[in-house]
């Protein structure tokens, strides 16, 4: 039998190269491309993600383009459900949104905007072939996520004048907020064992405002709060804030609300 | 914000997404060329964390969310042509025929006489039919489906002949077409068993 070709990607980075696949789901498409159809169908339903016969996303994510000048309607219907189970998949839980408030947007719709942008993305890729579906075939759930990023980036710019201008600049923390706040280590508990607690520890994560859950990346990140050196990239410059203390704030303020979501005494009690 | 900006962000972000890693280094480097993203960049950077950190947790799958999207795909993707018929020797190169009549062990007249669908599929045995399935890559059913179609002339054949040739011969059945091309009636015998 010939050996059939997996297509390269075409998208290029800033610098001009091209990007590629990781080289397991380059091995993988390489096998996968001569199993016949129904092999293929059978390995969909390979539910264990540490099964060798488990087909990777980006590798549907191949397939399905592949079939840009087939008919065969079984086929691309199958691989196009098993698609859209890994981009539901890719995607945080409708409770893990904060409902309602200024800087969220409900998390069903943006659930629902992914879904259909992906989906004009495919239709927009058989009809002529483009490379914006790369990025799916070199790391589909981070590709994902940052697709939810961008439809939420939309409808949150729309909203963002309600937003009231903070009050953060200045003054000490409330004593609720000094006694809750205790030793919190976010990464220690994003690494635990329990995944269930891991998944209350990220639901508790995404539904802090957006200010403070956004230091407490910067601080997860190491960068430091501020420096008297200019060129460090301190938190505080990156979100132009004129005191240190206004991150301090956001950083209690967030384990404070972090403590008592995931049930966590104060140091007090 | 024009349509051309919300491109340019979402195309940074995805190129932020898919880099290899998601480290300090990582992050500053794009805050520091891409500030107007500092937001955007900082909350995929949480939200690529806690992706990992949660990649293992299950959840159920709503179904009718996904049937949803595919009939609008549907309804969205440019028509194509029907699905019966589907030509599976269409994409199977002349070598790798002579590849699977080897493999198959019949002579290439056999191959013709499917891939014109002058073969009654319901007089082949399963078995067989699977072998040229898996040969041809494709599935069982796919085949069945373009065989079920009516006879036709077999593409890419030159006749040497003073009349047109025609493809309204009707079908025939598996045991004659093996006997019109000559198959000895030892291997005859073998192609027409079924198979346990």
């Amino acid at each position: 039998m010939q050996t059939r070709k997996v297509e390269r990607l075409t998208k290029r980075k800033r610098d001009g190269t091209p990007y590629t696949r990781r080289v397991e789901v380059e091995i993988a498409l390489t096998s996968l491309v001569h199993l016949s159809r129904d092999e293929i169908l059978e390995r969909l339903k390979v539910r264990d993600p540490t099964s060798p016969n488990h087909v990777q996303s980006e590798c549907i994510v191949y397939l399905i383009r592949a079939t840009r000048d087939d008919n065969d309607e079984r086929y691309f219907n199958e691989l196009y459900r098993e698609l859209m189970r890994r981009l539901a998949s890719a995607l945080p839980r409708v409770e893990g949104e904060r409902a309602g408030g200024p800087e969220n947007v409900d998390g069903a719709d943006a659930r629902d905007r992914v879904r259909d942008i992906f989906r004009l993305r495919l239709v927009e890729d058989r009809a002529a072939p483009g490379s914006a579906l790369d990025y799916f075939e070199v790391m589909f759930s981070s590709a994902v996520a940052a697709l939810r990023k961008t439809s939420m980036g939309r409808a949150r710019r729309q909203m963002a004048r309600r937003d009231a201008i903070d009050d953060e600049e200045s003054g000490e923390p409330s004593i609720a907020v000094e006694k809750a706040v205790g030793s919190l280590d976010v990464q220690q508990e994003l690494l635990s064992d329990d995944p269930n607690y891991r998944f209350k520890v990220a639901k508790a994560i995404r539904t802090l405002p957006d200010k403070q859950r956004r230091v407490i990346e910067m601080l997860l990140q190491r960068m430091p709060i501020d420096s008297i050196d200019d060129d460090v990239l301190t938190i505080r410059k990156v979100l132009g804030v004129k005191s240190e203390k206004t991150v301090r704030n956001r950083r209690d303020a967030a384990i404070a609300t972090m403590r008592e979501q995931l049930g966590i005494g104060s140091r007090n009690d | 914000m024009t349509d051309q900006s919300y491109h340019d962000a979402e195309e940074i972000l995805m190129a932020f997404a898919v880099e290899p890693e998601h480290d300090l280094g990582t992050l500053e480097r794009y805050l520091r060329l891409y500030p107007e993203l500092a937001e955007d960049l900082i909350d995929l950077s949480m939200e690529l964390r806690l992706q990992r950190a949660t990649v293992d947790v299950s959840e159920p799958v709503d179904e009718a969310w996904i049937e949803a999207s595919l009939a609008d795909f549907h309804a969205a993707a440019p028509a194509r042509p029907a699905a019966q018929g589907a030509d599976p020797f269409a994409a199977v190169a002349s070598d790798e025929l002579v590849t699977l009549r080897r493999s198959l062990d019949v002579p290439s007249s056999v191959i013709q006489g499917f891939r014109s669908r002058t073969v009654d599929i319901a007089t082949v045995p399963a078995g067989f039919l699977a072998d040229l399935a898996r040969g041809l890559r494709t599935g069982v059913g796919e085949l069945n489906a373009f065989l079920a179609g009516p006879p036709r002339l077999t593409p890419g054949l030159s006749y040497k002949s003073d009349h047109a040739p025609s493809a309204d011969g009707g079908k025939v059945t598996f045991e004659t077409l093996l006997e019109q091309c000559r198959v000895p009636e030892d291997r005859r015998r073998q192609l027409l068993k079924p198979r346990n």
